[in-house]
């Protein structure tokens, strides 16, 4: 019941960033300020450090608080129409549309500027907020499903972006420092142009307060008053999409503002919407300028390369985490139930068509292919000893992988009662990817078993930190997934701020995020398998928590089954099974989300047979993907991992949208 | 036209199946249970009355073991609660939460099924003996017509009664239910409550029963205990609880008692 203290709250809140934000812009300015006082007048007409204070710090400053106050105000638009404490242009899919869209118009259209820019975006913006509707809009947009759906367009739209910045390496670093959100200026005109398209919105804000205020109370009680909710919900969704889009086309996507501000708000006792939409632009606004100006304080002539989109996420996620336990249960509605799907009688027989499909993939791929003289055709004899050694490893290591992610997103996916999560989304495959970037950039290592090391601590590291965080609500599962989200923000910016350095391992990097399996080596492949050999039967022993788990807390433990200690040793083994995975096939293939939603859709219910499945389909997918990898543009050989994403996700949506009405 | 429940006079009390005495627990500094203590006699339906926040739903869960108490002590045929092994206790004890999960994608038989674990365990084989105690309760709760349906497809009142199939298959021999009826219309509340009380009479189990209907109490229970502002209030058969000054103390309310027209079974309304 946060929202009932004094209504002085965030104005308290405000005044003290305030402060703050001043003495940080006294320490930025006095130098430059007190070389100018102290200066004679200017003779020359040429005077750089009165050209820097004010064609690039000023204008800096102000740009800083005008987007973070666009951003607060879209963050707080968007939680008003949609009744969601979670929403933002983060959140939901609009920042990372609106990146994609971008980084397409600066790789086919460099010379676009000005309103095109903004156009671009705002396409970019709207198409992916779209689809993340079409995704949820069944659960009602209830909060978690929203910011799932979010999540997964998200990371989709940041892999078709990574693809297209290892395909145009040229461009990368400025790509990566532009779409992590730079705030560095070099003259009034973005400032200008910004404010001026603020401007034309925010008439149409104050015509939204009153009415959005009655939406609040529910799309019927609304109506009941006169008010056409859901046009409405929709214009004020139009208007947050907009206004995230103008900041993203002028300086790059900053992540969490529109999140954190209005949460902040909120919490600090803004509860009407007139007012939570005035202080969430006003926090917002001193939230990035003190971010701003913390940046170029603490990263002196670095501060232009040290993207503050980046930082904002890197601070806002844990602001999120810590946030998290604190939001009233009931301002985050509990999970729908699934839509009802038909049971199959004979479930172990699907499970059974899985796994024979799956080794005849793998014999497929074994014997069919390109051959030693260039030729695609069938190997027999000489010709399979000669493509043998080259072939297995990657096979094995692609069909091993696929097993353990769709075993590790089964797990998930029962424990968390949400076919949403996976271990993309709960921040598991953030975490390995975290830390095998670190032992590549800080310690330089970069042999098989010593990745993989890493890889398993990063992702026990992550889902420690994310049970941690969900532990206070019993590990509830929308708790699990929001924790999930925070981390995966926070590894995924740190990733972006490390790359951005323009380090050539970056695009390496890059090339083994997009999961290339024709480098997996003979080791590692039989570790991969090793690993599904022994995870795939360890989870048929335990099925029978993964049957009564689902049920919640109090019928499980009525049962006798030790809740907390199940839980921890099925989340232990996806992790184990993510961190075995990522180094062979990268974090972005999305298997983990696919494979157990096939198994699903399929009506492969009981969990004997499910995990089965799962791990079967998910070996199935990635071994098709291999094959097509390799043969769609030979002699080039495209990355496994990114060719499963960009078949998969698309046939994953198909899947979630095609269900029947209930 | 059921039997009325005076019967259940403590002339004949049997040893209690849970011996509360002076139960303590405070959930953030707020004060939810303050001494409570009674005997809950084994083979009976005991109600558990009192008004929205007494404390009633938590004397559950405590007795469930869902929740440490932090003082006082509850035996449970004669032994501490905490004395007791997870699987050993939910072979006696089955709990049914107010708040079900939808239990996607599970069928009834399946669901019913699970209520075998406290028996088999995680990796136990699931033997003939669980067969037809699964088999059995199912046939008990009259769910079996249904058995191959999915649990989310079916009505409020089937699910209730399917929940109630797995406590069965469960073969404890004392259920504790919670608020069991709160979301049913009346024709379904009285099926349930007349299935509750047929599994006591029965087999003689030990029932206990939030419930918020007085009228559904007194008709259905043996015995019935009262909180309000966590302390016991009242304690007894439904003829010593069914006064209009006791349960006026308790919903602090004035409240009439008049015989039924036709039964002569006490009924209470608020005035």
């Amino acid at each position: 019941m946060s929202a009932l203290r004094q209504p002085s709250g965030p104005g308290a809140l405000a005044l003290g960033l305030l402060a703050a934000t001043l003495a940080a812009g006294v320490l930025v300015l006095l130098p430059a300020v007190r070389e100018l006082a102290g200066a004679p007048p200017p003779a020359a007409a040429f005077d750089p450090g009165r050209m820097v204070l004010l064609y690039s710090t000023l204008p800096r400053l102000v740009m800083a608080l005008l987007c973070g106050a666009m951003l607060g105000l879209a963050g707080a638009l968007l939680q008003a129409a949609l009744g969601n404490p979670l929403a933002s242009p983060t959140t939901i899919g609009t920042d990372a549309g609106a990146r994609l869209a971008l980084a397409l118009a600066g790789l086919f259209a460099p010379a676009l500027y000005g309103w095109g820019r903004d156009l671009v975006a705002l396409g970019g913006a709207g198409a992916a907020t779209g689809l993340v509707f079409l995704l949820s809009h069944r659960q009602g947009f209830a909060a978690v499903s929203l910011v799932l759906a979010g999540l997964v367009v998200s990371l989709y739209a940041g892999a078709l972006a990574g693809l297209l910045t290892l395909v145009e390496d040229r461009y990368l670093a400025g790509l990566l420092i532009w779409g992590a959100g730079s705030l560095s200026q070099q003259s009034w005109d973005p400032a200008i142009g910004l404010a001026t398209r603020a401007a034309l919105l925010l008439p149409l804000v104050f015509l939204l307060v009153r009415p959005l205020q009655l939406v609040e109370l529910g799309e019927d009680a609304a109506r009941g008053l006169g008010v056409p909710a859901a046009r409405l919900r929709l214009f004020a969704i139009a208007l947050a999409v907009a206004l995230a889009a103008f900041v993203s086309a002028a300086v790059g996507v900053i992540g969490f503002v529109g999140l954190v501000a209005p949460t902040i708000a909120r919490a600090a006792g803004a509860a009407r919407v007139k007012h939570r939409l005035v202080w969430s632009a006003v926090l917002g606004g001193l939230i990035l300028l003190l971010t701003d100006l913390l940046v170029t304080l603490l990263a002196g002539p670095f501060a232009d390369f040290l993207p503050t989109g980046a930082v904002t996420a890197v601070l806002g996620s844990p602001i999120l985490l810590w946030l998290l336990p604190r939001v009233s249960r009931r301002e985050a509605p509990p999970l729908k139930p699934a839509d009802p799907e038909r049971a199959r009688r004979r479930p172990g027989r699907g499970a059974l068509a899985f796994a024979l499909l799956a080794l005849a993939a793998f014999a497929a791929a074994l014997l069919l292919g390109h051959g030693p003289g260039g030729g695609f055709g069938v190997a027999t004899g000489a010709a399979l000893d000669a493509v043998l050694p080259f072939r297995w490893p990657r096979l094995v290591g692609s069909a091993g992988a696929g097993a353990l992610l769709g075993l590790a997103g089964l797990l998930l996916q029962r424990l968390t009662a949400n076919p949403m999560a996976s271990p993309e989304v709960v921040g598991v495959s953030a975490g390995a990817t975290f830390a095998m970037v670190l032992s590549v950039f800080l310690i330089g290592v970069a042999g098989a078993a010593s990745v993989t090391a890493a890889a398993l601590l990063g992702s026990l590291a992550a889902l420690l930190l994310v049970l941690a965080v969900a532990r206070r609500s019993g590990f509830a599962p929308e708790r699990v997934l929001l924790a999930g989200l925070a981390v995966n923000a926070l590894l995924d910016a740190v990733v972006v701020v490390l790359s951005a350095t323009g380090d050539p391992r970056a695009i390496q990097l890059l090339g083994w995020l997009a999961g290339f399996t024709a480098n997996v080596s003979p080791g590692s492949a039989v570790l991969v398998a090793v690993g599904a050999g022994l995870l795939v039967p360890l989870a048929l022993l335990l099925q029978r928590w993964l049957a009564l788990l689902p049920l919640g807390f109090p019928p499980a433990a009525a049962l006798g089954v030790p809740v907390p200690a199940a839980r921890a040793t099925l989340l232990a083994m996806s992790g184990l099974a993510v961190a075995l995975a990522t180094p062979v096939i990268g974090p972005l293939s999305f298997v983990g989300l696919m494979a157990p939603n096939i198994v699903r859709r399929l009506g492969i219910q009981a969990a004997g047979a499910a995990i089965l499945a799962s791990a079967a389909c998910g070996a199935l997918v990635l071994l098709v993907a291999d094959i097509a990898a390799n043969a769609l543009a030979y002699p080039l050989q495209l990355p496994t991992g990114l060719v499963a994403s960009l078949v998969g996700a698309p046939f994953l949506l198909w899947l979630l949208q095609s269900r029947k009405a209930a | 036209m059921p039997s009325l429940a005076v019967a259940a006079s403590p002339r004949t009390r049997p040893a209690p199946a849970f011996a509360v005495r002076d139960l303590r627990l405070a959930i953030g500094g707020r004060t939810i249970l303050d001494g409570v203590g009674f005997d809950l006699p084994a083979g009976q339906v005991t109600g558990i009355l009192g008004p929205n926040g007494s404390g009633k739903s938590t004397l559950l869960k405590v007795l469930a073991r869902q929740m440490p108490a932090d003082g006082g002590s509850v035996l449970f045929e004669g032994r501490i609660l905490e004395g007791w092994r997870s699987r050993d206790f939910a072979r006696r004890v089955g709990y049914l939460p107010q708040q079900l999960a939808p239990a996607a994608g599970l069928t009834v038989s399946e669901l019913v099924a699970l209520g075998r674990y406290p028996w088999h365990g995680a990796l136990g084989r699931f033997s003939a003996t669980d067969a037809e105690k699964a088999e059995a309760a199912r046939r008990i709760t009259g769910v079996e017509r249904f058995a191959d349906r999915l649990v989310d497809q079916l009505s409020g009142g089937e699910r209730q009664r399917v929940w109630i199939a797995m406590l069965i298959a469960q073969d404890a021999a004392c259920l504790l239910l919670d608020e069991p009826i709160s979301a049913l219309d009346v024709a379904v509340q009285i099926e349930v409550l007349d299935l509750v009380r047929r599994l006591a009479r029965e087999d003689g189990r030990t029932v206990a029963v939030v419930l918020h209907d007085i009228n559904m109490a007194a008709r259905f229970c043996d015995h019935l205990v009262a909180l309000r502002g966590g302390r016991l209030v009242a304690d007894g058969s439904v003829d010593d609880l069914v006064r209009a000054d006791l349960l006026e103390s308790i919903y602090a309310h004035p409240m009439t008692v008049i015989p039924h027209p036709e039964t002569g079974q006490r009924i209470a309304f608020p005035r």
